[in-house]
């Protein structure tokens, strides 16, 4: 019994880190959320482009599920900039 | 009359036994003592003084904890670190005390964003900075003064 109670103790743990986990489709989702665009959902529903240019600025393209595009770029000292796609 | 004179090897059986029955009683007594203390109630029933631990408050502890917390995503947290700097930046600018309450609650706003990301996924952490928030404040405050 006893084994049975600590077996099902360490799954529950495992799942709850499991949870803890943010997707980078959530993640920006909810940076877009938080600056104040439109994205029409919890997630973004796919990453076009994710690259890094020559001075170290991540650049991500993404789509919304409500279709809207969104440029998003983050410089080396961590200054994210979005602009919608057009 | 004469009682009939044991054999060595029924001495020997029956000192056995002797000890056997000695150890089984020990056995017995060790286990009961063991169970009784367990089971024991407290000798003190009546209301023992409580004492409160409050952990200190250390701005750059909760800092870490943001920074280290899976609850939000690196998008996020630079998201969150853009308004906190451009709310400082805002802070430093004002002069007058109306200017400094609007700054308060953009701050109150900022806090209400981070426990909304936190709620669900680091609940202990929300607490904390819910709980300290004037605190925080507080910290802000002196580093313009």
């Amino acid at each position: 019994m006893k084994h049975i109670t600590a077996i099902a103790f360490f799954i529950a743990l495992l799942l709850s880190f499991g949870s803890y986990a943010v997707t980078i489709e959530e993640d920006i989702a909810t940076m877009l959320i938080l600056k104040g665009f439109d994205c029409g959902g919890k997630t973004v529903q796919k990453i076009n482009s994710d690259m890094t240019d020559d001075n170290g600025t991540r650049l991500v393209n993404a789509t919304c599920p409500n279709g809207n595009t969104f440029n998003i770029s983050v410089s080396k000292k961590g200054k994210i900039t979005v602009e919608l796609q057009k | 009359m004469k009682t009939p004179r044991c054999s060595s090897s029924v001495k020997l059986q029956r000192t056995k036994l002797f000890f056997g029955l000695i150890t089984i009683f020990l056995g017995i007594m060790i286990s009961s003592t063991a169970t009784a203390h367990s089971s024991t109630k407290p000798i003190f029933v009546g209301a023992l003084p409580t004492i409160e631990i409050v952990p200190a408050f250390s701005i750059d502890t909760l800092i870490e904890r943001l920074k280290s917390t899976k609850a939000i995503g690196l998008f996020t947290k630079l998201a969150l670190k853009g308004d906190v700097e451009d709310l400082m930046e805002n802070i430093r600018k004002a002069d007058t005390k109306s200017d400094l309450s609007k700054s308060r609650s953009e701050f109150d706003g900022l806090v209400l964003k981070t426990l909304t990301l936190l709620d669900d996924k680091d609940p202990t952490l929300a607490e904390d900075i819910y709980v300290a928030r004037d605190q925080i404040w507080q910290s802000i405050i002196e580093d313009k003064t």
